[in-house]
């Protein structure tokens, strides 16, 4: 079964997603962006341009380039919006019998048929993405968009070879982003400012007994069509131009490249300034004058943005209010408030949405993609991808590990990584002869065991002695999907295995698991410096160990000046291998590594004498000499742990 | 989700349709978790072919505006030869700045697009349309900012005015 594509069939730009493992995904067009212009041309050589493309020669093709389609789509001749549209848009359209027709290379298209267009681009590009064919999609329409539109939108699917499965509301697909339709009796408000309209819906979410389930209901509409981001542009525009006037006497709005410039530092400088407090409009060589070369260079705080656009964002609270009568409610009604359309990443807009509604909106989905993936969310709905009880999976909110040597916690599930899960690692003894381990299971985020909650211990005995580090003891912990943890640790000679269970690991409170992660944070730093310390303490001890087990083996082999030299660093390493000065500890550490390589080269250098001197095999040893035995490490062999 | 099995006889049904639910959730996570293998490694390796992209679409207007620059080198040549001197050896200094990064754009694959000719909105974009007595309709009359791509991806669209049929 293929998947159903959730499509925002915006006025000014359209957007896919779908849900691919539980989780909506935009897709991207075939040119690599999220977002697609919802414009469509015929170019001079009859070649249907759709997309980014089309927007490129739409200067160059004025009369056969048909953008905003969406606010024809579905209304009749004689409609005010039609009338009014008509004056300002440069495309030619024509009345056919009550209907509308837009004309492009001389031919009459439905606005279905250019809106089918763009669905047929956006359909290709994600069965291209998605390797499968898509023949179904949820679109969605504005939620006052009347029977007949959203009618002609799914005309304009089913064009494009869709089948449209349902039409649902921009701002009921927002709240679906943001998994609000599972708020029962909570009323929701969705602010959508864009690139050229600007949408306020007040949603009550209900539960229907019928169907056992939530419903997301419309309650009330208002906005204003030609209210968006363009316009916030056009007043930064007007005002770098005047700037420069008044600096330099000089209209750059009468310079077309300038000009150009001029736009695209203005959009350049607003985008900027959601981030930062002040920016500069940096345009070198803009335009020259009989004194040669001249700069644009203007500082603009984010305080003087505010203060041009300031009106347009209060303009947008008139509609809000309008809304809110409309349904009868006050702000202090309202649950949640939640974002759309680009110009909401502008700080002076969210400011002004938290001030009227007197709550924080929601803002963590990308505003532009928002209404998309609460297409795809709708989309997994019908295809069983998301129940309707949702098959939710739960995370491990804190780290879970084991205490190894030195009192250091080693992790092996970090925390949200999503359950259920299984995570093994071998681990070995610390101590020659270690014939049992004891595994202290432990929950939390700082370096330090002794930091963390300790959630259980157990011993595994039985281990077969040999040398520390020989052993390998295998430790698993298993989360299920109820969150009960096992942990098992196996010794891998004797397959004898201990296990423990613990059911409480994930039933910390969220305030319990944020104080666990600050205290971590707080001490990450003494956290690093000590772990850093115990590590440098075990490579200490491990150095010493293995160097001496190497000077016994090497035996009369090396020199004694050399075995001298490495006694003595031996001796330096032990000194100070229990103090807290970590630089001492490595420094002594290094220096007995360079003088124990002269015993390893030593020793290679013996056998490969004895190599050469060495009689064959079955030839009798001659005098003084000793038959290698069987027994003996040969040359080319080795043990590796895995 | 309730996990309990029912013991009536009817609820053998049941349990089977919900045992193939199961199953088909359980296949469709599979698929989606192999999916997103495939599509991890797709993108690294893009990532590894584009990972410049958004570095470079920062650099590019500083490229533009040192281009810009180089346009308006003054004319210094009625100046006397001991001013002239030191001033056309910095202009020569700024075209070898300007050398190195052709020399390293050229080698990770970033070229300038062509702007010579008929007007291609695949790699150009029209800001104006002008009249010419010069250029053939739907050529292009001047680049107001140069367009670049990256091995086979438009990094940016060139800027261009196009000529128009002047009737």
């Amino acid at each position: 079964m293929s998947k159903i594509l959730g499509i925002d069939l915006g006025t000014t730009n359209s957007c896919m997603a779908v849900v691919e493992g539980g989780q909506p995904k935009v897709i991207e067009n075939a040119e690599g962006n999220r977002t697609t212009p919802s414009i469509v041309a015929v170019a001079k050589t009859g070649e249907r341009l759709v997309g980014q493309i089309a927007k490129r020669q739409a200067v160059v093709n004025p009369t056969n380039t048909v953008f905003s389609v969406k606010r024809l789509i579905g209304r009749r001749w004689d409609d005010g919006e039609v009338q009014r549209d008509l004056k300002w848009l440069p495309y030619q359209i024509v009345q056919k019998d009550d209907g509308v027709r837009v004309t492009m290379s001389g031919k009459d298209f439905s606005p279905e048929e250019v809106s089918a267009n763009i669905l047929q681009k956006l359909k290709a590009d994600a069965e291209t993405k998605l390797g499968e064919k898509i023949t179904e999609a949820v679109i969605t329409v504005p939620a006052y968009f009347d029977d007949s539109q959203r009618q002609a939108t799914k005309v304009a699917g089913e064009i494009a070879g869709l089948n449209v499965r349902r039409i649902i509301n921009e701002p009921t697909a927002a709240a679906l982003a943001y998994g609000f339709d599972r708020k029962k009796d909570e009323k929701i408000v969705v602010y959508d400012l864009g690139g050229g309209t600007f949408d306020v819906s007040v949603l009550e979410i209900a539960f229907d007994a019928g169907t056992s389930q939530n419903t997301v209901e419309v309650r009330a509409t208002n906005g204003d069509t030609h209210l968006g981001g363009d316009d916030f542009d056009q007043v930064l525009i007007h005002w770098i131009v005047e700037e420069y006037r008044k600096l330099e006497g000089i209209d750059l709005s009468k310079d077309t490249l300038a000009l150009q410039r001029v736009k695209a530092a203005a959009e350049k400088a607003k985008i900027e300034l959601s981030s930062a407090m002040e920016t500069e409009v940096n345009e070198a060589f803009i335009t020259m004058d009989a004194g040669g070369p001249k700069h644009l260079l203007l500082k603009l705080s984010r305080a003087k943005l505010e203060e041009l656009v300031g009106d347009l964002v209060e303009k947008t609270l008139e509609p809000c209010r309008k809304a809110m009568a409309d349904d009868k409610l006050e702000p202090k009604d309202i649950n949640e408030v939640i974002l759309v359309g680009g110009m909401t990443r502008m700080p002076l807009v969210q400011q002004a949405v938290e001030k009227f509604f007197g709550k924080k909106p929601n803002m963590t989905v990308n505003p532009d993609e928002v209404v998309a993936i609460g297409a795809a969310v709708q989309a997994g709905n019908l295809q069983g991808d998301i129940k309707g009880e949702l098959l939710l999976l739960d995370v491990t909110p804190l780290s879970l590990g084991l205490e190894t040597l030195g009192g250091v916690m080693t992790k092996l599930i970090e925390r949200n990584t999503t359950i259920p899960t299984s995570k093994s690692q071998i681990f070995s003894t610390a101590a020659d002869g270690q014939t049992s381990v004891e595994i202290h299971v432990l929950q939390g985020e700082r370096d330090m065991s002794e930091g963390n909650r300790s959630l259980g211990r157990f011993t595994l005995s039985g281990i077969p002695t040999a040398p520390r580090g020989v052993p390998q003891v295998e430790v698993t912990f298993d989360i299920d999907a109820n969150g009960i943890l096992s942990v098992k640790a196996q010794d891998k000679a004797t397959n004898k295995e201990q296990k423990i269970t613990i059911t409480a690991s994930t039933n910390l409170s969220k305030d319990e698991v944020e104080k666990m992660k600050k205290d971590a944070e707080a001490h990450a730093d003494d956290d690093k410096k000590r772990h850093e310390l115990i590590e440098a303490k075990n490579m200490a001890e491990s150095m010493i160990y293995t160097t001496e087990k190497m000077l016994k083996e090497a035996g009369d082999t090396i020199a004694e000046a050399d075995r001298k030299d490495v006694e003595e660093k031996i001796e330096a390493l032990k000194k100070v291998k229990d103090g807290d000065d970590v630089a001492a500890i490595k420094t002594a550490g290094d220096a007995l590594a360079t003088a124990g390589q002269k015993v390893g080269e030593a020793m290679y250098k013996k056998q490969q004498n004895d190599a050469a001197t060495t009689p064959a095999p079955d030839a009798p040893p001659s005098d003084g000499e000793t038959k290698p035995s069987d027994d003996e490490p040969k040359e080319g062999e080795f043990e590796s742990k895995a | 989700m309730n996990d309990e099995p029912r013991t009536t006889d009817d609820g053998l049904q049941t349990e089977c349709t919900r045992c193939a639910e199961y199953l088909d959730g359980w296949k469709r996570c599979k698929a989606d978790y192999e999916n997103l293998i495939k599509e991890t490694d797709r993108r690294r390796m893009e990532f590894t072919k584009y990972a410049n992209e958004e570095l470079l679409s920062l650099l590019l207007p500083a490229i533009d505006q040192y281009e810009t620059a180089l346009a308006f080198t003054p004319d210094v040549s009625d100046l006397p030869d001991e001013q002239q001197k030191p001033l056309k050896n910095w202009i020569i200094g700024l075209h070898a700045v300007r050398d190195l990064w052709e020399a390293a754009f050229a080698q990770i694959g970033l070229e300038k697009v062509l702007t010579v000719g008929t007007f291609d909105p695949t790699v150009h974009e029209a800001v104006e349309q002008e009249t010419s007595d010069t250029v053939a309709p739907g050529d292009i009359i001047k680049v107001l900012q140069d367009g670049w791509r990256i091995r086979d991806k438009l990094l940016r669209p060139a800027k261009v005015i196009v000529a128009t049929d002047p009737s």
